[in-house]
């Protein structure tokens, strides 16, 4: 059975992010230019069960803006950082979404654990606020973001690992295909917490130096926080698309939980089926962005998928996460904003972090920008926990 | 998209007892080996349930192991599934409190075993390593939604071609303990108990023998995944 071709059928309208790259699109793009690294050592991560605290953590001053000078304990910090993001998208897309009726406007959210700091600080015996308790939910964030943003219509909230944000973008695109919605807020929010960094550290997935996506010398992942939001619009409706969703695929490696799988083949398999429903064929992709958390294992893995599907003619490869460090639920969503943001204008992002090639895990890897390069097909990729994959291809529209 | 696509089994696993299509209505048993009216979650008889060996379930969450469980209990023979079949089949999950019940765990005790279980998807991961199934996957939360979602959303995989069979799965493990931590005041209709469904949908084209197509059930029933897991099962 040949897979529904998606082509132009989904429209990016707007996007926003807020990450350790900077407080909305222009700054962020600004740090993309200068392939800036955004991982720091953070006073507020130190801890004895943490094997670092160098992470990739929205500015002190963006979350006195979104909190307030005394917002201690924080309010529901991943609602105010998921609606800055969604705040920024919509006003992006204007009219594209102000047309539509609000009971026609869905959305989607992508999170790996909401407010876990509020459920933290309750398994303690401590207090929290009546949002954040609310928002230990997923579902109720997701519910409370969308009647912020007036999107009364479809609401979901994903919850598949590091793959949750493209999975996001895709139920999104799924409910506009289908038409159940006309346009639908797409948002990936996570924020850094004693639990992540606790968890990953008794992994000892950490890299005390800050990633290094693709190097020999890496030695794990670094985690960021952040919000990414994307308005996806029919395509009739969209006056000035900024990039149309055109094919996804998702798999399993079948193969262990935390562990990616050693020959790349899921990933490939992925891959493989976001091209064919794109209706693209491997050598018309001009830009990849890789999952590349910089451990070991995973960075191997994608080698060998890309190796295996664009064969010894690999588009260069960048990963974003030493900029943003893994920012988990919202990955996928912020880093598809990423490259649509850098693709508009004509560049290529780096690999922040990057410096020695891996002999062993051979790939094109873009380790500084490149401007002035006109492109706009794009394959993002992200991996995650559960043996999950998940690609999806973007063709990015010129301004 | 839901006349294209038929239910070939189902199952079940609440407090009250288990089932599935195959087996009908099973009640749990108690220590005497006589019909319990509910059954705690930590007393359930796992292994015997099993038809092959389950290699590290013992460590697993108990959301995981209610996944697992269920998935199992359908008794699909996935052992006799080409390479292909089982690269195309995949799954979509439904469960509105997830994790929770480790997060807390994980919380009052750091340590990497129970962390690898603060995912809800790791229900997904587990299946997917046991039966080496390699398709689309997805799990939503929502505690609206009793199920519907997600079989709209595995027809919808089956009809654009994305996979050939799929397995709908909504549980939930939650604890009186989140019920107080969330200042949850409902618990009726055993909201906070513990459950599994499992349904086991293939594209109408590919099947020779009987079996239900979803949109009969919904038309008959009108009801959730739930419902009609139990429908399968007898239980109604």
């Amino acid at each position: 059975m040949d897979p529904l071709r998606l082509t132009g059928a989904v429209a990016v309208a707007g996007l926003g992010v807020v990450s350790a790259a900077g407080d909305g699109a222009d700054a962020t793009l600004l740090s993309i230019k200068a392939n800036r690294v955004g991982l720091h050592e953070c006073d507020r991560y130190r801890d004895v069960l943490h094997m670092t605290n160098r992470v990739g953590a929205v500015s002190d001053r963006i979350w006195t803006i979104l909190c307030g000078p005394d917002a201690v304990p924080a309010d529901s910090r991943t609602f105010q950082l998921a609606n800055r993001a969604l705040a920024e998208a919509v006003r992006q897309a204007g009219p594209q979404l102000a047309e539509v009726d609000a009971h026609r406007v869905g959305l989607v959210l992508s999170t790996t654990k909401a407010e876990i700091d509020a459920l933290g600080s309750l398994v303690a015996g401590g207090h929290c606020s009546d949002r954040s308790r609310r928002h230990i939910l997923a579902s109720q964030l997701a519910a409370d973001l969308a009647t912020a943003n007036n999107a009364l219509g479809p609401l979901q909230c994903v919850s598949v690992a590091c793959i949750s944000g493209l999975l996001a973008i895709q139920q999104g695109a799924r409910l506009v295909l289908a038409g159940i919605a006309d346009a639908v807020l797409v948002v990936g929010v996570d924020v850094l917490s004693h639990f992540v960094i606790a968890g990953f550290s008794a992994l000892k997935s950490l890299d005390p130096c800050g990633c290094r996506p693709f190097d020999k010398d890496r030695q794990g992942l670094s985690l960021g926080e952040g919000a990414g939001a994307l308005v996806l619009v029919r395509s009739d409706l969209a006056s000035a698309p900024l990039a149309t969703i055109t094919g996804w695929g998702v798999s399993n490696d079948a193969n262990h939980l935390t562990g990616p799988s050693r020959d790349g083949s899921g990933l490939a398999l992925a891959i493989e089926r976001a091209l064919r429903m794109a209706n693209r064929t491997p050598d018309s992709i001009e830009y990849i962005n890789a999952h590349g958390t910089g451990t070991v294992y995973n960075d191997r893995m994608e080698a060998l998928a890309f190796r295996t599907v664009f064969g010894g003619r690999s588009p260069w490869v960048a990963s974003s996460k030493g900029l943003l460090g893994h920012t988990l639920g919202a990955a996928g969503v912020i880093e598809s904003a990423i490259c649509i943001l850098a693709a508009r204008v004509h560049v290529m992002p780096g690999t922040p972090g990057f410096s020695r090639p891996d002999e062993d895990a051979p790939v094109r890897v873009a380790a500084i920008p490149r401007c002035s390069v006109p492109y706009g097909r794009i394959l993002k990729t992200n991996a995650g926990f559960g043996g999950t994959n998940s690609a999806l291809v973007l063709e990015v529209a010129p301004p | 998209m839901t006349s294209e696509v038929v239910a070939l089994a189902a199952s079940y696993m609440t407090p009250e007892g288990f089932g599935s299509s195959a087996l009908g209505r099973r009640p749990w048993m108690d220590g005497h080996g006589k019909p319990c009216e509910r059954k705690e979650l930590m007393g359930i008889p796992w292994l015997s349930l099993f038809s092959a060996p389950c290699p590290r379930f013992g460590r697993m969450s108990p959301l995981t192991r209610l996944g697992l469980m269920a998935v199992e209990l359908l008794d699909v023979g996935f052992a006799d599934m080409t390479e292909e079949q089982r690269t195309d089949t995949g799954i979509c999950m439904l469960s509105p409190f997830g994790s929770m019940a480790t997060d807390i765990e994980f919380l009052r005790e750091i340590g990497p075993a129970t962390f690898t279980y603060t995912l809800p998807s790791s229900v997904i991961g587990e299946v997917c390593i046991r039966h080496r199934l390699r398709g689309p996957g997805l799990c939503l939360m929502s505690e609206e939604d009793t199920g519907r979602s997600i079989v709209a959303e595995a027809c919808e995989r089956i009809a654009m071609g994305e996979a050939e069979s799929m397995l709908c799965l909504v549980c939930d493990a939650p604890g009186a303990e989140i019920r107080d931590l969330l200042k949850y005041a409902l618990d009726q209709n055993g909201k906070f108990w513990w459950y599994a469904y499992a349904l086991y949908l293939v594209r109408t084209d590919t099947v020779r023998g009987p079996g239900k197509t979803v949109a009969e059930m919904v038309s008959a029933s009108g009801v959730d995944l739930c419902g009609m897991c139990l429908d399968l099962c007898g239980n109604r």
